[in-house]
């Protein structure tokens, strides 16, 4: 399974777009795969996950975001910006909202100091 | 207009063949006009159901039968699903309750099981029965009326 992440480094961290309409099923593992990689060596700095090209998330999704999130460490948050309709609605049903720092898009997350 | 009648698809407990299935059922969605934010719904339903039966009642093979039938009546959704897998456990879909995050330490935060509690806020009603070595799943999901917010309360 093919996926894509675009890297695009900030002064204090780099953003993650989740370059694919689906976080779901056999792309979740490669997407975590992929994700763990990009931030291996970024001890301490932000990052900060764009998902606004992501339109659908499944259990498995959700389990890959989940899955980020303690690859960075418990000393680290990982942001989630831009979530569409359907992704919040999961994060929230599932109480996982509670897991992220949700900032409605790209400004608001910059805007944010760290 | 050729939505507004019931639709079959047969597919194999395959992950590539259960993607097609949903893209195909997406589509087929769209056609009996169903709004953007129900099409989901239903996607992501039957997205934890199919991919269910491949985990559970299958075990993994990928050469299991299903098949799903879908029936638009205005904008609720029914949806039957069979295969010929493993029963479930003792008979029953499972509740599928999610537990606050903060009950966990930070290492053991769940990176699945959210399948069934998904389902179970999504759709409206849920019924299973063992026949003939089969299992019959039926989902109804209805149109979305403001329904987050009381949703988001179920906790377990």
């Amino acid at each position: 399974m093919d996926v894509r992440l675009d890297i695009e480094p900030i002064p204090d961290g780099l953003i993650v777009k989740v370059c694919a309409s689906r976080v779901a099923a056999a792309a979740a593992l490669a997407f975590r795969d992929a994700f763990r990689q990009a931030t291996a060596k970024t001890e301490g700095a932000r990052v900060i996950l764009d998902m606004e090209d992501v339109t659908f998330l499944d259990s498995s999704g959700l389990g890959t975001l989940v899955a980020m999130r303690k690859s960075l460490g418990q000393d680290r948050q990982l942001e989630l910006t831009s979530l569409s309709p359907l992704v919040d609605k999961v994060l929230r049903l599932t109480a996982m909202d509670k897991v992220f720092a949700i900032q409605p898009n790209k400004t608001a997350a910059l805007n944010q100091s760290a | 207009m050729r939505g507004r009648n019931d639709m079959m698809w047969s597919l194999t407990s395959h992950p590539q063949s259960v993607r097609q299935t949903l893209a195909q059922i997406c589509t087929y969605l769209r056609e009996c006009d169903l709004d953007e934010g129900q099409c989901l719904n239903v996607e992501l339903v039957l997205a934890e159901a199919l991919n269910n039966i491949c985990e559970h009642a299958y075990a993994g093979a990928d050469d299991g039968r299903i098949l799903t039938t879908i029936s638009c009546r205005g904008a609720e959704v029914q949806c039957h699903i069979t295969d010929k897998g493993r029963a479930m456990p003792n008979l029953t879909p499972p509740l599928g309750g999610f537990r606050d995050p903060d009950s966990f330490a930070f290492d053991e935060l769940p990176e699945g099981g959210f399948g069934w509690g998904l389902i179970r806020a999504i759709a409206q009603d849920v019924q299973y029965e063992r026949r003939d070595l089969e299992n019959h799943l039926f989902l109804t999901i209805a149109a979305e009326l403001e329904q987050s917010p009381q949703l988001a309360c179920r906790l377990v």
